[in-house]
């Protein structure tokens, strides 16, 4: 409505430069995000590295405040700084340094190279606008569509996410679609532009069950599409056990935990991640297969305690857990897990849940039949 | 969106019957007979006091106006409930009553008089406020925790902790009194609204005391809400969904946060108006303007109860108009409350 | 983000109260005038007496002196020193800002509470009344009652402390039904709480923070009334030293002796300043949903 229109930035996409040689598409390496608060510094994200390819999907798995979603609002720049300060680390997009970027390079981006979609689809989409016009917004900035073109692309994308009668429903406000609709508009939206990267922070949290299935299926589906990577974060392990090709386990604001889906699912060697396996409900919960919640609530993150961050609630903790934070354990398929007994196959052969190792051997012969 | 407009009107009704109610009660409670407040000091002979009890509808009258008397020869008094009725009646006819002073003349001519003062004066300063405080609340809220934004917190906090009228005396002390004497009389703003309320003026600069008055306080909410709406809006999913789409920080705020921040602050201006609008006694009678504020106070000190009762008569229908036009702007920016709830579930 | 230690509602609204500035400087300038408006008659001159009490001579060689050592603010047409009536007008307003907000809330609250509770036709009429004296212009409603009731102290008192008590109403009332659908009283419910103990333990304590914002705030709101009716000469009646008289009286003088003007207005504005930053202070502090944004 005032004269600050969306003017397409005449610059190459990144997406179209070759990731360069001994680089990943992403590659996150020992990020640390603070936040310089009143009550103290909140070490949101202390340390976190990882790496992801075109068509892989990772899953990133922990409780509320484990800064799962400040790791992808930083990967993003959608944190304000201050109070948020990047402390360490860097993120390497196609080799290039999401961290250093001028905030013009950056909006060239978000959106466009990297896109989110966010857990409340309730509240994501702007009241007072259509559909359509939001829906246009990405592609008229970044590939300089007319309004007519955008506006006929938004269709086809409500068409293609599985919205009937797109046509008619492009013209409407938000509020008169319902939740699960309205995630599948902000899937839409985010992948108008054909991003390399979607980030998804719990996208069906805030969804009926029966729409959380939908929503991840029609992910995958646009996945095997266009071959973007995705990010998935999560507090639910169950969420990612299907989709995720790696899973990133992560605790106050550590990764605890790092493997492929297989590894975290049926060879899991870290303490948390053996309470996070056994807090999915399994459809027989019985005497043998109990569901096991972890006890105790994350440390602040103000003040994290001394030594291992998981010790106060890990039932297996040690003085040496107490006091020594423990070194990164890394084997050679790249799983790798933060704890001092982890590479202790006997204390991991006899502490890890039951379940994983029934399951591995239910994956195992499933596998075969496949193959 | 009729039937959302025929059903403000339906409410209006009975509000609008209570508050004329009420003025009817509290002048006929006021001691002090209306004939003597006409009288005044003189004498009236009997006849031409019956003349006047029947003129201003205290007495029953026939179909030609002239006095029915009972078997003793009395005149028979009207019961309240009837001049009440016939108040309302007469409303519809555009018969306000007659002043007691002034010659008996119908309060109808003396408020259209008198209301294009305060309605220009209203215009004058609504717009001030609009431009001022948007921008000034704009600003801070973007700005948040800079030297502006500390700035206009402060001088809001002030201005809304002041007295209205002190406002405007402080006004005319600065740019009437104080610069007048600095430049020797060779630049000064004009403190009042010329003379008496009869005063022909058409100069606009009379128009500037006394709007930036009456927008002083209206202005620094204005410029609070804008700033708070904006701060709100701004820490909305939704402008963080536009901020991922690569929208530029000044994108986000022109395209997204403005219209959604907008649509209460337009509620306030549009409120505020409709007061304006109701006359503002303390600016008009720091600034000796001529507009229908002034005129009801005085009219109020002076018991001219026909005069009261039709302004604030008058008054309480122009708010509520304007309350239903902003009600009904209000659902026409706001897609929500526009298409209601039919479709979503 | 991280978790706080536990404390009371009121424990940690204070201690958040506590780090505001301004919120504190408004509470201690507050605290200060009460203490000189209590005190004042123990070492303030008396200087409000009625003008024949005056030695008209003394009066003439006195009137209008402009601010001194001696009359820091200067004197008035009587002769009289206005730092000491701006000190003892602060008796008034304070007395009119809390007794005119202590009836209008005690009204509104009342009103509000059995709006919310009852329901139905109770809800309908009393919030029909208050929109009913929400439609009135508020100034020149407070001019009419106080034309028909009489100028006075006590009658301010009422006209402000009766045309106030909708607002009120309105907040109480929202307050409590935004309470009473929360999902913790419903919890209440189910585990069998009594109608009176539910009232008692989860709505009052919930829905009272904002009748207490909402009140500090309105005695500068009622402290503003005061000075406007004073000053059209519907308010206190002289000699009470009443800051409105006193700005009216200057405003004659205004080209040529404008301290007198000045002074009073200064002391309206930082004592309703002091009332809204406290207030302002108030409801950051108590906000139950800005708690922990």
């Amino acid at each position: 409505m005032f004269g600050f229109g969306l003017k397409k930035r005449n610059k190459v996409d990144l997406r179209d430069t070759p990731i360069p040689e001994g680089h990943h598409l992403l590659e996150v390496n020992d990020l640390k995000m603070y936040f310089h608060t009143q009550d103290g510094v909140v070490k949101a994200v202390n340390g976190v590295s990882y790496t992801l390819d075109r068509g892989e999907t990772l899953g990133v798995v922990g409780e509320s405040g484990s800064g799962k979603s400040v790791t992808s609002l930083t990967i993003m720049g959608l944190i304000e700084m201050p109070p948020g300060k990047v402390e360490g680390g860097d993120v390497l997009y196609r080799g290039k340094s999401l961290i250093t970027m001028s905030e013009e390079e950056m909006e060239g981006v978000r959106g466009n190279d990297i896109a989110m979609i966010f857990q409340d689809p309730m509240t994501s989409l702007n009241p007072v606008y259509t559909i359509g016009r939001q829906l246009s917004e990405g592609m008229r900035l970044h590939k300089g569509m007319s309004k007519k073109e955008a506006l006929e692309r938004s269709v086809e994308l409500l068409r293609m996410v599985g919205i009937p009668n797109p046509e008619q429903r492009v013209k409407e406000y938000p509020h008169e679609f319902s939740g699960g609709m309205r995630q599948r508009v902000m899937i839409a939206m985010a992948l108008a532009c054909d991003p390399d990267i979607l980030i998804a922070d719990e996208p069906t949290t805030a969804l009926d069950v029966t729409i959380q299935a939908q929503i991840i299926e029609l992910m995958e589906e646009m996945q095997e599409k266009n071959g973007n990577a995705i990010i998935m974060i999560t507090h639910d392990l169950g969420v990612v056990a299907d989709i995720a090709d790696k899973i990133m386990v992560m605790y106050a604001g550590q990764p605890v935990e790092f493997g492929t889906r297989d590894e975290i699912f049926y060879n899991p060697i870290h303490p948390y991640t053996w309470g996070l396996n056994r807090s999915i409900p399994e459809p027989a919960i019985d005497e043998k297969h109990p569901l096991t919640p972890i006890k105790g609530n994350p440390p602040s993150l103000v003040d994290l305690p001394e030594g291992c961050s998981f010790a106060p609630r890990c039932p297996y903790a040690t003085d040496l857990c107490r006091s020594t934070v423990p070194p990164v354990h890394t084997t050679e398929t790249g799983h790798y897990a933060k704890c001092h007994y982890c590479n202790d196959a006997e204390f991991v052969a006899a502490n890890a849940p039951e379940t994983s190792r029934t399951k591995l051997e239910g994956a195992k012969q499933k596998k075969g039949g496949e193959a | 969106m009729l039937k959302f407009i025929l059903k403000r009107i339906l409410q209006f009704i009975p509000v609008f019957l209570g508050v004329t109610l009420i003025l009817f009660v509290l002048q006929n409670v006021v001691p002090g007979d209306p004939i003597q407040l006409i009288a005044g000091e003189k004498k009236l002979d009997p006849q031409t006091e019956v003349n006047l009890r029947a003129a201003y509808h205290l007495i029953e009258t026939d179909d030609n106006g002239a006095p029915i008397y009972d078997e003793n020869g009395k005149t028979i008094e009207t019961p309240l409930w009837k001049r009440y009725i016939q108040y309302i009646v007469g409303l519809f006819h555009g018969d306000l009553g007659r002043s007691y002073q002034q010659n008996g003349k119908p309060v109808a001519n003396i408020l259209a008089e008198k209301y294009p003062y305060t309605v220009r004066l209203a215009i004058v300063a609504i717009i001030i406020e609009s431009i001022i405080g948007i921008a000034a609340g704009m600003i801070s809220a973007i700005k948040r925790y800079s030297a502006w934004d500390v700035g206009v917190t402060l001088v809001t906090s002030t201005l809304v902790a002041m007295p209205a009228f002190w406002f405007g005396m402080l006004q005319q002390l600065f740019w009437g009194v104080f610069l007048k004497s600095v430049t020797d009389g060779g630049f000064y703003l004009p403190i009042s609204g010329a003379g008496g309320p009869h005063a022909e003026f058409e100069g606009w600069v009379y128009y500037i005391l006394p709007a930036l008055t009456l927008a002083a306080v209206s202005t620094a909410y204005t410029a609070r809400i804008m700033r708070s709406q904006l701060l709100e809006v701004l820490n909305q999913d939704y402008i963080r969904t536009a901020r991922a789409k690569g929208l530029s920080r000044k994108a986000v705020i022109w395209r997204h946060a403005l219209k959604n921040a907008l649509i209460p602050v337009v509620t306030y201006i549009g409120l505020d108006f409709g007061g304006m609008l109701a006359g503002a006694i303390l600016t008009e009678t720091v600034f000796n303007w001529p507009g229908v504020g002034f005129e009801t106070y005085r009219a109020i000190t002076q018991r001219d109860w026909p005069i009261v009762m039709g302004s604030v008569t008058v008054i309480v229908i122009v708010v509520m108009i304007i309350n239903l036009v902003v009600d009904v702007s209000y659902a026409f920016l706001d897609p929500r409350i526009r298409l209601g709830s039919s479709k979503s579930e | 983000m991280k978790t706080r230690p536990s404390r009371t509602l009121w424990g940690d609204a204070w201690s958040r109260l506590k780090r505001n500035k301004l919120a504190i400087i408004g509470a201690i300038w507050i605290l200060l005038m009460i203490l000189v408006a209590l005190t004042a008659d123990l070492w303030v001159p008396q200087t409000l007496g009625s003008p024949t009490e005056a030695d008209s001579t003394v009066m003439k060689s006195m009137s209008r002196l402009p601010p001194s050592l001696e009359h820091p603010f200067g004197t008035d047409t009587l002769g009289r020193d206005v730092l000491c009536r701006v000190i003892y007008g602060a008796r008034i307003s304070l007395a009119v800002g809390v007794l005119a907000t202590a009836i209008s809330t005690l009204i509104g609250l009342v009103a509000g509470a059995l709006a919310a509770y009852n329901g139905g036709w109770w809800d309908t009429i009393i919030m029909r009344t208050a929109d009913i004296f929400l439609a009135f212009p508020y100034t020149l409603f407070v001019i009419a009652m106080l034309a028909v009731i009489g100028p006075g102290i006590q009658n301010v008192f009422i006209a402000i402390g009766i045309l106030g008590w909708p607002s009120i109403a309105r907040v109480f009332r929202s307050a409590i039904l935004s309470v009473k659908e929360n999902d913790y009283v419903d919890a209440a419910r189910a585990m069998g709480a009594s109608n009176a103990r539910i009232i008692t333990r989860h709505i009052f304590p919930n829905s009272v923070a904002s009748v207490v914002v909402y009140a500090t705030m309105n005695i500068g709101g009622a402290i503003l009334t005061e000075s406007a009716l004073s000053f059209l000469g519907m308010g206190v009646v002289p000699p009470d030293p009443s800051w409105g008289i006193m700005i009216q009286d200057g405003q004659t003088y205004l080209a040529t002796e404008p301290w007198l003007m000045i002074m009073p207005g200064i002391a309206i504005l930082t004592t309703v300043l002091a009332f809204t930053l406290l207030g302002d202070g108030l409801r950051d502090a108590l906000d139950v949903k800005m708690k922990d944004a």
